[in-house]
């Protein structure tokens, strides 16, 4: 396997790490207002994405992953809303620990680094398109 | 010349496997589907066997019952498969990862290219030989 190939290589399986990356940061943004059902129940509770690097004896070289998930154990922040099925004794409903603002940050970031490694992989495809081409000429 | 021989194994190759991709691709949904491939036939041998067949006087054969000396160098047609180790299984046993078929479609691209260049050039040294510019 040539060098090339082998960047290809890495290079998509850190465009899998962010796309996993991505599904936890739709998961944490679609569930925003995920309030509980039960009377002083806890909401949805954040997850944090987790990228690993592990050595890869094939390729020679660290590849990422998207790991499971870890809970974000911050408190929950909590609205008055005595009307709502999830309220406790004294009216307060717990609310997701998902800051929205977070959460775009994090997905922009997931974004730059999934676009990060497609250009690894055309530029290095351009790189042997243009080795190969010698022979044309 | 022999080397055209091997060329064209090669990119016969490349064109079996694309379909082989394409077959992963078409079946990135099925469940229990696992995702193939095909080993990349020894050139190596290929190579030297076309040298040896092409150093040597060989017997017509002209039943099928006939056994060429050389046959070994003739076996491209048929690719051996195998099944890919897969980076993630789903839940319905799918095991196929389209960013890891897109990959070995551009790298099978990439090789189909340089044999088809390489092609072109022996071409090209035939029509030298023509006296053609």
């Amino acid at each position: 396997m040539t060098e090339i190939y082998r960047a290809m290589n890495i290079a998509t399986h850190g465009i899998r790490a962010q796309g996993g990356r991505m599904r936890v940061i739709a998961e944490n943004i679609a569930n925003v207002h995920s309030t509980p059902v039960t009377a002083g129940g806890d909401p949805y509770r954040r997850h944090i994405p987790i990228i690993t690097s592990k050595f890869n004896h094939q390729l020679q070289a660290n590849i990422v992953s998207s790991g499971k998930y870890r809970l974000d154990n911050s408190e929950f922040p909590i609205k008055l809303d005595p009307s709502h099925p999830g309220a406790d004794d004294t009216g307060y409903v717990k609310m997701p620990n998902v800051n929205e603002l977070i959460e775009m940050v994090d997905m922009r970031e997931a974004q730059r680094a999934y676009e990060a490694n497609l250009n690894v992989i055309v530029s290095a495809k351009s790189m042997l398109t243009k080795t190969i081409n010698i022979l044309v000429n | 010349m022999n080397f055209i021989n091997l060329i064209s194994a090669k990119m016969k190759w490349h064109q079996t496997r694309q379909s082989v991709i394409a077959e992963n691709v078409a079946n990135a949904e099925t469940p229990g589907y696992q995702a193939k491939d095909i080993t990349l036939p020894n050139f190596k041998k290929m190579l030297a066997a076309s040298q040896q067949s092409a150093n040597a006087f060989n017997l017509a054969t002209t039943d099928h019952k006939h056994i060429s000396p050389h046959a070994s160098y003739q076996q491209t047609t048929a690719f051996k498969e195998r099944l890919v180790e897969p980076w993630e299984v789903t839940h319905s046993k799918n095991a196929v990862v389209l960013e890891q078929e897109m990959m070995r479609l551009s790298e099978n691209q990439l090789g189909f290219e340089m044999a088809s260049n390489i092609y072109k050039r022996s071409v090209k040294l035939f029509k030298s030989a023509l006296g053609k510019k």
